[in-house]
């Protein structure tokens, strides 16, 4: 007993002491960072503006400049490995989707960041080691407001697989990576090849111009685009779209920070990940209509946005297997 | 003083004299030297980062990463896929090159040698469309020509009660006619000045051997251009199969795959997380060996077939009177004017104002995309930097093409062949996937050598992309100028480079020019290699134009699109201004 | 019946008169050469002959048909007018063979390979190119190129031989060997030319008759030595050599043929009698034109013939031309030349007596 009572005792005060340490350490890691006076950016989300407005966050609040260099997911990634396999290392802090950065993780581009203090807000689980998940991009369906009246757009994924939808439905590419791909994989898992075959037959017409989709939505051209990131809902706001959160939820990819190998300026890239959690920015991201990995923000949000930040997660692509199921989408949907 | 200096000289001489001849003996002649620094430097420029793009292509991953050689890439192009694939992309660009070409014939004529009214105004308006970023344009067409609310098919329905669209741009024929308004004014870029500049009396002596005009022109005219012909078809058939936003826009909704979105599908995790930059390389070392060998045909129909066409007379070209008929051909090249530039870009003016592109809803009239581009810092960066690059960029390009172009054209020393198929190496490579070598080849240079995350970084990719161009433009002024020109200013005592400047660049200088607003507008557009090589601060505009784009800003794409025309509007009108000054002092 | 007929044409290009209502008609199988500076419109009258270049005025025939009349807006296009044409340039098409260059004309008119090979063979051996008919043509010299030009122009027998200054572009020992056997050519084929230049020595030795332009006029049309020695202006003297004008009065005028009369005149340190082809009134005012050659020196024992113009002149310089030499002189407030024999002795400021026959000085209206 009193062998239980001084284990528990010790293993207390080395949790007390480790956190006092870890505490100490992060106020010596942001006063290091100060010193370090800037850090780079590589951006691979191609999102709007919020992450300037997070930069300036930022800057006001640690006086550190950041520069940002941003690009498609895909090169900024590429652009990372070769200065990490290089030994160029220019970038200290990547933000990219789940794909590029696991891809990355794989290749070794990346160090842990060690505890971040507002780690342990975020409810989003990793993928890799290194990841600090940041926010998601979930893709819902807008509709056309006068081509759909209220109440007749569809309430779960399987009503757009009515009929009377045929020929009116557009969609990215499913048979090549990205939004499309992401969205046919984890309705795949979640509702089986049959729902897939369905779909099939409703004709649908396929575009990868993804920022396009809703506005032809919007003309009329169809009535529904079925992998609307929901951020784009609010940017349109204006045109008669309505952005729709089927029951089920949404299938979503999450984007996440993740601090590059060798970064020259390695304790302002740990402040700079742990900023991106801190309320305020992910504030900036939840009004862009991101849900965000520390979880609801409550009322802060705009009202018209909440429901879609707020909206079910349905899933997230397993990039397992992504070949065969790319292959599987080229067959279904006759690419 | 004189005799002092001549024995000074003397002693000089005499001192260097038997090192100089044993260097001479190693074949260090001036001469050679510069060579071997050329092809140095245009080794650099072209051969490395293929180099790393082939050792990309051989290797399990890429540069930098732990692997092993095998030829997977390669193994996997041997599909039916890859077949259909490479069937339509070969297809596509020959469909819209032919009539391209043909279109760019019709123009030059008209332009060059006919009466048609305003065709100093026309032939700026003509080249317009090559000039506006095909991202744009085919965010346009895919409005203007969409099969269900396009407004040509909406006029089109409205006026015949018709149900069927007019047209579809999500087709093949979408594809080649939105290739087709890029490469129209391309291709008459570089045969316009053809015809302008060659002896009218070539022409005349066929007619007075009792040959129509038309005949003339077929058997004489076409004939005689027909290096410079082949020259700009192939440039614009391999930049046809390089081709990536037409398909993408209009070709993957009708399911038409190309390689080009083969190229990107396989660097956008076509198999998980790590880009197949394996499989990437091969297509793209593959194209590269195929026009290659399109080329190497060229070189042999046309051996020794470079025309002397301009002779040390001067003259003004003939110009035919077509009477009623000039407003026919006016007609036409405003119609071309109207149907590739007006209809566009009209959308692009019309859509800047409004808050969404596409939706004229007074209520959503708006200057706010004006007032966001303006004051927008990182536009006004990324346009100096342009401006510095582009001006800086052509103008060495231009030089480097010149002395390149001269060396294979006029000269018979050893290595030209050399220097004239590296520079032609760039042009062969898919964008894409020639950014990523430049990116690899950059950065792995030793730190001392600070290329990669420099302004230097684009300002070396800028002159090996557009090399291939200039020296083109300049090989086709060359061959044109009659040698006696030259030869007559080196009896005349003018060095080697007196020559090449006085005389050639004197007398191409036209060409030059050309060459020099087709450089800097090639290095305005350029992304894939911007992309890969700008660094935070060397902002350059297209990839400003990219970002914008990827965030679903068109709008404010459509404010700096018309605000790259207008650009092109001066730069044309200054460069025609200089001509037309140039051709009346001559 | 006329081989070329020009009536009242003209050209005007927008304000510009570059040809202005010439008449001119050139005779079947004659030489006729258009000769003036640049910018005469002699190059402009040819290619209208040719059709090359449209008359804004005026009619012009072809052996009595009429190819192009402003008046009635007919023109008639110039592969249908049947000329041959030498170009300055030669316009040798760098993408033919020699042979090829040669065969057009034949091949546009349709006739049979054996024809055209024949035929080419033939007018390719006349201007001895036979032997390089299968190369290509930019390896041809200037020369060559000239020789293939003609060929070209004449291998369809044209009616008449157009050349707009096809030696031009010859250096001078080449040029002269060049024209001497394109005269003799032309004398053996009989062909009519129309010939273009601005070398008053090429057109003197080739032509049968020159025809001197200025300002889109003609000036005088006539034989060379007719041109030579018997201008009818001072524009046309200035035109070959420099001749010496002396200003003068008339004193008497006689009448010694159709219309040939020799004038009594005087001018400041001279006096005599010279040619004119027209009648003139006592006390007018005239220039009379004598060429340096024609000075011949008065030495104190040659007496003065009957009639001759007598000058002295002060020596200001001299220069030796290995046949000749060539003496400046001055006369009063006047200068003139004159060439002489290059044995003559001459020192610089001495004087010398000059006569002049009455047939080498010549009356020319001021």
């Amino acid at each position: 007993m009193t062998r239980l009572i001084s284990f528990v005792t010790a293993a207390l005060l080395v949790a007390i002491y480790s956190m006092a340490v870890s505490a100490q350490n992060w106020d010596d890691i942001v006063a290091t960072a100060k010193k370090e006076r800037e850090l780079t950016v590589y951006n691979g989300f191609g999102g709007g503006d919020e992450f300037k407005e997070i930069n300036a966050l930022f800057q006001k609040r640690y006086g550190i400049t950041v520069k940002m260099l941003e690009g498609r997911g895909s090169e900024i990634a590429e652009r990372v490995r070769t200065e990490v396999a290089t030994g160029h290392a220019i970038g200290d802090v990547t933000v990219n989707g789940a794909t590029a950065n696991t891809g990355l993780s794989q290749a070794n581009a990346f160090q842990v960041p060690g505890t971040l203090p507002n780690m342990s807000k975020v409810i989003l689980e990793k993928t890799f080691v290194e990841e600090v998940p940041l926010f998601v991009n979930a893709y819902g369906i807008t509709v056309n407001s006068k081509l759909v009246p209220p109440g007749q757009e569809p309430k779960t994924w399987a009503d757009i697989l009515d009929p009377k939808w045929k020929g009116k439905i557009i969609s990215d590419e499913m048979s090549s990576s990205g939004t499309g791909h992401t969205w046919f994989s984890v309705t795949l898992e979640k509702f089986g090849e049959d729902f897939h075959r369905k779909l099939a037959t409703q004709n649908l017409q396929f575009s990868r111009t993804v920022r396009e989709n809703p506005r032809r939505v919007a003309m009329g051209e169809f009535a529904m685009y079925i992998q609307t990131a929901m951020s784009d809902v609010g940017r349109l706001e204006g045109l008669p779209i309505r952005g729709v959160v089927p029951k089920e939820g949404l299938p979503y990819t999450s984007f996440s920070g993740a601090m590059i190998k060798n970064a020259p300026r390695p304790n302002a890239a740990r402040v700079y990940i742990n900023f991106v959690l801190e309320p305020e920015a992910q504030l900036v991201l939840a009004k862009a209509g991101f849900p965000v990995s520390t979880g609801d923000l409550g009322d802060k949000v705009p009202a018209n946005l909440r429901h879609l930040v707020n909206a079910p997660l349905l899933g997230r692509q397993n990039l397992e297997g992504q070949a065969e199921r790319l292959k599987l989408a080229k067959e279904i949907y006759g690419r | 003083m004189t005799t002092v200096n001549a024995i000074a000289g003397d002693i000089r001489e005499g001192r260097y004299e038997d090192r100089y001849r044993r260097l001479k003996s190693w074949g260090f002649t001036p001469r050679n030297i510069g060579m071997i620094l050329l092809i140095l430097f245009l080794g650099f420029l072209t051969l490395y980062p293929l180099a790393m793009l082939i050792y990309g292509s051989l290797h399990s991953t890429p540069p930098g990463m732990a692997g092993e050689f095998n030829l997977n890439g390669y193994r996997e192009l041997l599909s039916t896929h890859n077949l259909i694939a490479l069937l339509n992309t070969l297809g596509i660009s020959f469909a819209k090159t032919i009539p391209s070409l043909a279109l760019a014939v019709l123009f030059s004529w008209i332009i060059a040698r006919t009466d048609t009214p305003f065709r100093g105004q026309l032939e700026v308006l003509i080249t317009l469309p090559f000039f506006v970023p095909s991202i744009l344009t085919a965010m346009a067409w895919g409005m203007l020509g969409n099969p269900k609310v396009g407004l040509i098919n909406q006029a089109y329905m409205a006026m015949t009660g018709g149900t069927e669209p007019l047209i579809n741009v999500f087709s093949y024929g979408g594809i080649i006619w939105h290739l087709m308004q890029h490469s129209t004014p391309f291709l008459f870029l570089f045969i316009v000045d053809v015809f302008r500049a060659m002896d009218p009396a070539l022409e005349d002596s066929s007619r007075m051997c009792g040959a129509s005009r038309w005949r003339t022109f077929r058997s004489i005219t076409l004939l005689l251009m027909l290096p410079a012909l082949t020259n700009a078809f192939i440039l614009s058939f391999i930049r046809g199969i390089e081709s990536f936003e037409s398909p993408l826009f209009f070709g993957s909704p009708a399911g038409i795959t190309v390689v080009t979105t083969e190229i990107f599908n396989a660097i956008n995790y076509r198999s998980g997380p790590q880009p197949d930059y394996q499989y990437a390389t091969a297509i793209s070392v593959a194209i590269l060996v195929l026009m290659f060998l399109m080329v190497l045909v060229q070189w042999r129909m046309l051996r020794g077939r470079s025309f002397v066409t301009v002779t040390g007379k001067g003259y003004s070209p003939n110009v035919t009177k077509l009477g009623p008929w000039r407003w026919v051909t006016f007609g036409i090249c405003v119609l071309f004017f109207v149907v590739t530039v007006v209809l566009p870009i009209g959308q692009l003016a019309v859509g800047s104002f409004f808050r969404f592109f596409g939706f004229y809803d007074p209520s959503m009239l708006t200057l706010a995309n004006y007032v966001k581009v303006g004051t927008n810092p990182e536009f006004w960066r990324g346009f100096c930097n342009t401006m510095v690059l582009g001006v800086l960029g052509s103008t060495v390009t231009m030089f480097l093409g010149a002395i390149v172009a001269y060396i294979s054209v006029r000269t018979r020393w050893r290595g030209r062949t050399l220097i004239d198929t590296m520079a032609w190496l760039p042009w062969m490579m898919p964008g894409m996937v020639l950014g990523i070598g430049f990116l690899w080849a950059f950065a792995i240079l030793p730190k001392s050598i600070p290329i990669y995350g420099t302004i230097w970084a684009l300002f070396l990719a800028y002159i090996a992309l557009g090399t291939p161009i200039a020296v083109r433009v300049m090989v086709g002024s060359y061959a044109q100028l009659s040698l006696d020109l030259e030869e007559c200013s080196r009896v005349h005592g003018a060095t080697f480079f007196q020559t090449l400047w006085r005389i050639l660049i004197a007398l191409a200088w036209p060409s030059f020019v050309v060459g020099w607003v087709l450089t800097f507008f090639g290095i305005l557009r350029e992304l894939s290699a911007s992309v890969m090589l700008y660094s935070v601060g060397s902002e350059v505009l297209s990839v400003i134009v990219m970002k914008l784009w990827l965030n679903g800003l068109a709008e404010q794409v459509s404010v700096i699109a018309l605000f790259m025309m207008l650009l092109v509007i001066v730069f044309r009108w200054v460069q025609l201004r200089l001509l037309k000054h140039h051709i009346t002092t001559l | 019946m006329p081989a070329i007929t020009l009536e009242k044409v003209s050209r005007e290009f927008g304000t510009f008169i570059a040809v202005d209502n010439i008449d001119l008609t050139v005779e079947e199988g004659e030489f006729v050469t258009l000769l003036g500076h640049s910018g005469c419109g002699k190059t402009t009258t040819l290619r209208m002959i040719a059709g090359l270049e449209r008359n804004t005025g005026g009619l012009v025939s072809i052996h009595d048909q009429v190819v192009s009349d402003a008046s009635k807006n007919y023109f008639l296009a110039p592969e249908r007018r049947q000329l041959g044409m030498v170009f300055q340039s030669y316009a040798i098409w760098p993408h033919m063979t020699v042979f090829d260059n040669v065969a057009y004309p034949l091949r546009i008119r349709r006739k049979s390979a054996v024809e055209i090979k024949d035929r080419v063979t033939k007018t390719l051996k006349l201007v001895e190119m036979e032997q390089f008919a299968q190369r290509p043509a930019p390896a041809l010299s200037g020369g060559q190129q000239q020789r293939v030009a003609i060929a070209r122009a004449l291998v369809f027998e044209p009616e008449v031989l157009l050349l707009d200054e096809p030696l031009s572009n010859l250096d001078a020992r080449l040029r002269t060997q060049m024209g001497d056997e394109f005269r003799a050519l032309q004398k053996r084929l009989g062909i009519t030319s129309l010939y273009v230049t601005h070398d008053q020595a090429e057109a003197m030795a080739l032509s049968d008759r020159v025809v001197v332009m200025h300002a889109g006029h003609i000036l005088q049309v006539g034989a060379p030595d007719d041109i030579y020695h018997r201008p009818r202006s001072r524009a046309v003297a200035d035109f070959f050599g420099s001749p010496n004008l002396f200003e003068g009065a008339v004193r008497g005028c006689e009448r010694i043929g159709d219309d040939v009369f020799v004038l009594d005149v005087s001018g400041q340190g001279w006096s005599g009698r010279c040619r004119a082809d027209m009648p003139s009134q006592a006390g007018e005012s005239i220039l009379v034109m004598i060429r340096p050659e024609n000075l011949r020196v008065i030495d104190s024992g040659t007496p003065v013939k009957d009639g001759e113009i007598t000058i002295q002149g002060r020596v200001a310089d001299t220069i030796f031309r290995g046949a000749r030499r060539t003496i400046l002189l001055e006369c009063g407030t006047a200068n003139f030349n004159a060439e002489i024999s290059a044995l003559h002795p001459v020192t610089v400021g001495e004087s010398i007596a000059f006569g002049v026959e009455p047939g080498a000085a010549w009356a020319i209206r001021p």
